[in-house]
């Protein structure tokens, strides 16, 4: 059994908006992760899942509850992309690390950017400029990584490829993972688990083991087992909620 | 759209273009159809007394002196601003509501304070080198108040997950996201700077381009006039191309949310 790295317990999250009215954004939000677990948090837009990604990443502070992590080395790459324009790959990825040379030499090649330590994230793609963030953070040697939905912007080709590589490096790593998305398919091709919210206040209503091999590959997107659990989460939501998710072709 | 697409493309050739087009018409025009008017001197007059305005105008060191007042501010105030970036950067986050006042105060009341500072310095340079100074450092200060809260909130978050102190994240983070936006204060402001630094030595009289002006209109000398204005604006061209090719180099990258 493996150990909590994570507890939220209790957590909400409310805020007055410009009219005055008190806005709840999160209500009784409780779940913890335990080591080396790739959680996703599945939502639809504006549920307040930022939010709780940026509380669980002490980026924000909650209206009440308790976040449990035990000094935990906690690193949170947000939507947009957040390399550093003006540094280079290389100089991107070491930025604030204890790394030597080679130890980033080798983050670089597992992000898939060797040969491009000279240049310079501007005007490159975002899927280019998430393996930079990527890079970053495991050069920074985190316990608990926390991704918010990195992959909106890209291409579906670039999206898989990143798929991969994200779940190759957990599998590598083990590193533990929460990961915000709205996307049904990638929650179930990344995640261990899933914890599913709601929103109009974001609750999780329902967790979700998924049950594929630690080793993920494309072709797992056609296999029945997979289908089965994308149409067991679409009944939930069906079932629980009127509120739709929007998803992305398989 | 056609217009705006080869002005984007062809920036430079086209203004050489139409600057070739204006001698080319004044050389024709002033030379052989008109060359006796009250309008525009001949060119050949304009090429004869080139070397008067070196001698009788003493054009090298009065020249060197306004472009040295400016483009040495520049530098200095550039490095100051580094200084105190962090203090104005705070100041700016509490009291954003100045940010109106700075407006104002940067492209009005510089006029009153050239009439001021010719008072309170007389005929001293450092009334110049001051006025000079403080127009570029308020310039400055304005457009810090003014993107103070247009960070990429992406930046501040890695940087924060990072473990950078308050410190750090202004000096690594927040100072190399404005660098861009406070370069393009003297960009955006180089005619404009260049104008008050020429009324000022214009209304002073101490030396510089300024002075040369003064004394030109003083005499009705429009040959020396026309060479100064032809002087000034090839200074601005090169200038500003050289300007371009710093952004282009140290400050390449965008990133303030407009």
């Amino acid at each position: 059994m493996s150990e909590n790295i994570l507890k939220v317990e209790n957590l909400s999250k409310e805020y007055t908006d410009q009219v005055g009215y008190i806005i709840h954004l999160l209500e009784n939000i409780s779940f913890s992760i335990n080591e080396k677990e790739f959680v996703s948090i599945l939502a639809p837009q504006c549920s307040g899942k930022t939010s709780l990604l940026k509380i669980i990443a002490g980026l924000e502070k909650p209206s009440t509850g308790k976040i449990f992590s035990e000094n935990k080395k906690i690193f949170f790459i947000p939507s947009k992309p957040s390399s550093f324009p003006w540094l280079n790959v290389f100089d991107n990825i070491s930025f604030n690390s204890k790394m030597n040379e080679k130890e980033i030499s080798e983050i670089i090649k597992l992000v898939g950017l060797t040969g491009y330590e000279d240049h310079f994230p501007h005007k490159k793609s975002e899927g280019f400029r998430f393996r930079i963030s990527l890079g970053r953070a495991l050069a920074n040697n985190p316990d608990l990584l926390i991704i918010d939905e990195p992959f909106n912007n890209l291409y579906d080709k670039t999206r898989e490829e990143i798929y991969l590589l994200l779940r190759n490096i957990f599998n590598l790593k083990k590193i533990s993972i929460v990961f915000g998305t709205t996307n049904i398919t990638e929650a179930i091709f990344l995640s261990d688990k899933i914890y599913l919210m709601k929103k109009n206040p974001g609750e999780i209503i329902e967790k979700l083991k998924v049950d594929l091999l630690e080793k993920r590959e494309l072709s797992l997107l056609e296999s029945d087992q997979f289908q089965s659990s994308r149409n067991q989460i679409e009944d939930i939501f069906k079932n629980k909620l009127e509120s739709k998710l929007y998803h992305f072709s398989v | 759209m056609f217009v705006n697409n080869l002005l984007k493309r062809n920036n430079y050739n086209l203004i050489l273009s139409f600057l070739s087009a204006i001698i080319f018409v004044y050389i024709i025009l002033f030379e052989f159809i008109l060359p006796i008017n009250q309008i525009l001197p001949r060119p050949s007059i304009l090429i004869e007394s080139i070397p008067s305005i070196f001698k009788d105008y003493s054009f090298v060191n009065n020249y060197f002196f306004t472009l040295s007042i400016i483009y040495l501010n520049f530098i200095v105030s550039y490095f100051l601003i580094k200084v105190f970036f962090p203090l104005i950067f705070s100041i700016s986050i509490q009291f954003k509501k100045l940010e109106q006042l700075f407006l104002f105060t940067n492209y009005f009341l510089p006029i009153f304070f050239i009439f001021l500072f010719n008072i309170w310095f007389d005929n001293s340079i450092w009334g110049e080198i001051i006025f000079i100074f403080a127009l570029v450092m308020g310039l400055l200060k304005t457009e810090i108040f003014c993107y103070s809260k247009k960070v990429k909130e992406e930046y501040i978050f890695s940087a924060k997950s990072l473990g950078l102190t308050q410190k750090e994240l202004i000096n690594k983070v927040i100072w190399k996201s404005f660098q861009p936006q406070l370069y393009k204060v003297f960009t955006k402001n180089h005619f404009l700077i260049w104008t008050y630094t020429l009324f000022y030595e214009f209304i002073n009289k101490s030396g510089g381009l300024g002075k040369q002006f003064y004394l030109s209109t003083k005499y009705d000398d429009l040959v020396v006039i026309i060479l100064l204005v032809t002087f000034l604006i090839l200074t601005l061209f090169v200038f500003n191309f050289l300007m371009k090719k710093i952004k282009i180099k140290f400050f390449f990258w965008e990133n303030l949310d407009e």
